[in-house]
């Protein structure tokens, strides 16, 4: 899986499978509120009936001329008779809070209902009554709905995942496509260049007169230039899949060569390469890093650097400094200068993948890249060894 | 002259019945007019609480009058006195506190669980 294909998957998956689990959770809510409310209503509809059942009894009671009188007690249900002034006047129970003003309330354990008593049987104005809350269909609709958004859950996240790879196909296809070209372009454009460059080097050696030669310079410089570009491709293309052989190298000495075989391509530019390496910097890094490092910065400065310019290349114990007179970059720009594929002109050649290998060699070795630019002023990259 | 004994008799009556009140009215109220636990249930009926209830036995007391009697409109004619005697507002108060005290419903009310 391509890493744009895997955070393209993940970033539709969270945008599908939470939207969409949001929307079942508000639908599953309005739902157990409803139901919730229906099951303490039907329950608060049975307080009602047995209570008004009560108030017969009082005016039993309140007619009666018996010397004892009895409470009507009844079974799952407790009551209690308060007169006009709130007072409480009998009952199988106390209640803690009162609520007259409400027909229906609940606490935690019991559901109490108030109703008006008129005429006043034995003085009572109110009659407050209440049964235990019978809370088990409740806690068995939230079992199913939380059952219900699971099962919901993993429907969705199969559904999200199916449709996503479904959606990515196309975009999979034509990344792979893509993908197989470089690799055979890569791979075709090898042997050809290998092969410019083996001969170039040979007719300068059969023909030395031929050495000074505009010509064959010009051969070189493309065939250099090719053989850049294929180096370019194969990095990336192979960079996960490749050992690095980190060790000691003379950074110094490398910088020096690399300036040399920049040399004729600043000559032929007509570009002024001037150089500054203080004493032998050594570094722990793998050769080829190294090169791609070098290659890239100088490759880049020579590139942007306008014919009789000027680049500055200064080496010390902190930092690697490459400085240009070139078109720098514009500042709109400037963040994505080391995305791969960026190009500051597109007259001129490459792929646009020098500053995106200088990004990962940098990350790779915990270096800091600063880049400084000013349109038509120049450039400056400076790769900070600090860690 | 009947109506004139009557008001002598009752007059001599609350004179002396300073703790006995409700004794001197029962001689009317157990014979010939609503004893007093019924009007104490038709007054419970009516205004619910203690307080409500002494407070309008007591102002029919100081001054009883028909309109203020909560016997039915027919038992009117044929229970109210045409001279309810007249008290004053610490008798009533006293003689309406007995009545509640003795005729109090709850106090008769047991509760079995």
């Amino acid at each position: 899986m391509f890493p744009s294909e895997r955070r393209s998957l993940t970033r539709f998956l969270i945008i599908y499978i939470g939207s969409t689990l949001l929307l079942i959770a508000v639908g599953l809510a309005i739902f157990y509120q409803y139901s919730f409310h229906k099951l303490i209503d039907h329950q608060n509809e049975n307080l009602k009936f047995k209570t008004d059942t009560l108030i017969p009894q009082l005016r039993t009671i309140h007619q009666s001329s018996d010397k004892i009188l009895y409470y009507p007690v009844k079974k799952d249900m407790q009551s209690a008779v308060y007169d006009i002034d709130l007072n409480y006047l009998i009952g199988d129970f106390k209640p803690k809070v009162l609520k007259i003003n409400e027909e229906f309330w609940r606490d935690k354990e019991y559901l109490y209902y108030t109703t008006n008593v008129s005429p006043h049987y034995i003085g009572a104005a109110y009659l407050i009554s209440r049964t235990k809350l019978n809370i088990s269909p409740v806690i068995e609709l939230r079992e199913k709905i939380i059952f219900f958004f699971m099962i919901s859950a993993l429907f969705v996240s199969l559904i999200a995942y199916w449709l996503g790879k479904l959606f990515l196909f196309p975009m999979k296809n034509a990344l792979s496509i893509l993908d197989n070209f470089i690799k055979d372009t890569t791979h075709e454009l090898n042997t050809p260049v290998s092969t410019i460059l083996a001969n170039t080097e040979l007719i300068k050696d059969f023909y030395p007169r031929l050495r000074e030669s505009d010509e064959l310079s010009r051969i070189e410089i493309a065939s250099k230039k090719l053989s850049r570009i294929y180096d370019d491709l194969a990095f990336l293309k192979l960079n996960h899949k490749r050992h690095r052989n980190s060790k000691e190298i003379d950074f110094s000495k490398t910088v020096q060569e690399r300036i040399d075989y920049f040399s004729i391509m600043a000559k032929v530019r007509r570009i002024e390469l001037k150089t500054d390496i203080k004493g032998k910097i050594k570094l722990y890094m793998d050769m080829e890093d190294a090169s791609k490092l070098i290659d890239n910065l100088i490759s880049n400065a020579l590139k942007y650097t306008k014919p009789n310019g000027k680049v500055w290349v200064v080496l010390t114990e902190k930092f690697f400094c490459i400085e240009d007179n070139g078109i720098g970059i514009d500042p709109k720009d400037q963040k994505t200068v080391t995305k791969r594929f960026f190009r500051a002109n597109s007259s001129e050649g490459g792929f646009g993948l020098g500053l995106s290998i200088i990004e990962e060699i940098i990350k790779y070795y915990g270096f800091k890249l600063d880049i400084n630019s000013c349109p038509d002023k120049g450039t400056k990259v400076t790769v900070l060894w600090e860690k | 002259m009947g109506k004139i004994g009557f008001l002598l008799i009752f007059s001599v009556m609350f004179s002396f019945a300073t703790g006995d009140v409700l004794r001197q009215c029962n001689l009317c109220h157990e014979k010939k007019s609503p004893p007093f636990n019924m009007i104490y249930k038709k007054y419970l009926l009516i205004y619910s609480s203690k307080k409500g209830v002494e407070k309008a036995m007591t102002d029919f007391l100081i001054n009883p009058t028909l309109k203020k009697s909560l016997l039915p409109k027919e038992m009117k004619k044929r229970f109210f006195p045409q001279e309810h005697p007249k008290f004053k507002k610490s008798e009533a108060k006293k003689a309406v506190k007995k009545i509640v005290e003795e005729y109090d419903l709850i106090k008769r009310i047991k509760i079995i669980k």
